[in-house]
């Protein structure tokens, strides 16, 4: 079961996630804003190149509606994502060019999400994951 | 590069309104950032993919984070006033 602390007063939920490098076993911690409005978790283009993805070469992409307009992103396979030490092992995430006027370097989506039983505690500011 | 460990909350402390990179990191048992070493900050979030680079290949566990308060109704964007 994870526990993870969130501020449960700010306009977003924003967690820390753990993202695995492609091969050099490299463990990126960066925040996230969970979203379960999100279908799919997205992580900033520039993240996902560094870790050593390829997604300007990734054959699946998927179109995007933003606020102004649709997109087509590539997609790529982590090899493992986490939040609250809860990994999920080849996660499909997309990756998207968000503006650089950003807190966060994406969103995490209800692909993530739905492989857990998911309790939000307002009062405590805090989430808790329960593997289904 | 600094050398000096400093824990989460030191860096939140130090570095307000940057996006701060850390090498060298502890995780807690919730995959929480603990302490690290800073590698770099700056205010620029493009400055940051570019230096990103320099560390590719450096084995081990690394964090990024902006360190800034989220305003009220504001989203994952930082939209100007």
């Amino acid at each position: 079961m994870g526990k993870i602390k969130f501020d449960p007063d700010k306009s977003l939920i924003v967690v820390e996630a753990i993202l695995v490098g492609k091969e050099n076993d490299q463990e990126f911690l960066i925040k996230l804003a969970f979203d379960t409005g999100a279908a799919v978790t997205t992580i900033s283009y520039d993240m996902v190149k560094y870790l050593g993805y390829e997604p300007g070469q990734s054959q699946e992409t998927a179109k995007m509606i933003t606020v102004d307009n649709i997109e087509s992103v590539p997609m790529v396979r982590l090899r493992e994502f986490s939040i609250g030490n809860e990994p999920i092992e080849d996660l499909e995430v997309y990756c998207y060019n968000f503006p650089k006027e950003r807190y966060v370097d994406g969103v995490i989506g209800l692909n993530y999400i739905r492989n857990f039983s998911v309790k939000m505690d307002f009062d405590k500011g805090e989430i808790i994951l329960d593997r289904r | 590069m600094s050398a000096q460990v400093l824990t989460a909350k030191e860096v939140e402390k130090k570095y307000k309104e940057q996006w701060v990179f850390m090498i060298d990191c502890q995780f807690s048992d919730n995959g929480e950032l603990s302490s690290g070493q800073v590698a770099f900050h700056t205010n620029s979030r493009d400055e940051v993919s570019v230096r990103l680079q320099e560390f590719r290949d450096y084995k081990g566990k690394v964090a990024l984070r902006y360190i800034g308060e989220i305003p009220e109704k504001s989203g994952l964007i930082k939209w100007e006033k």
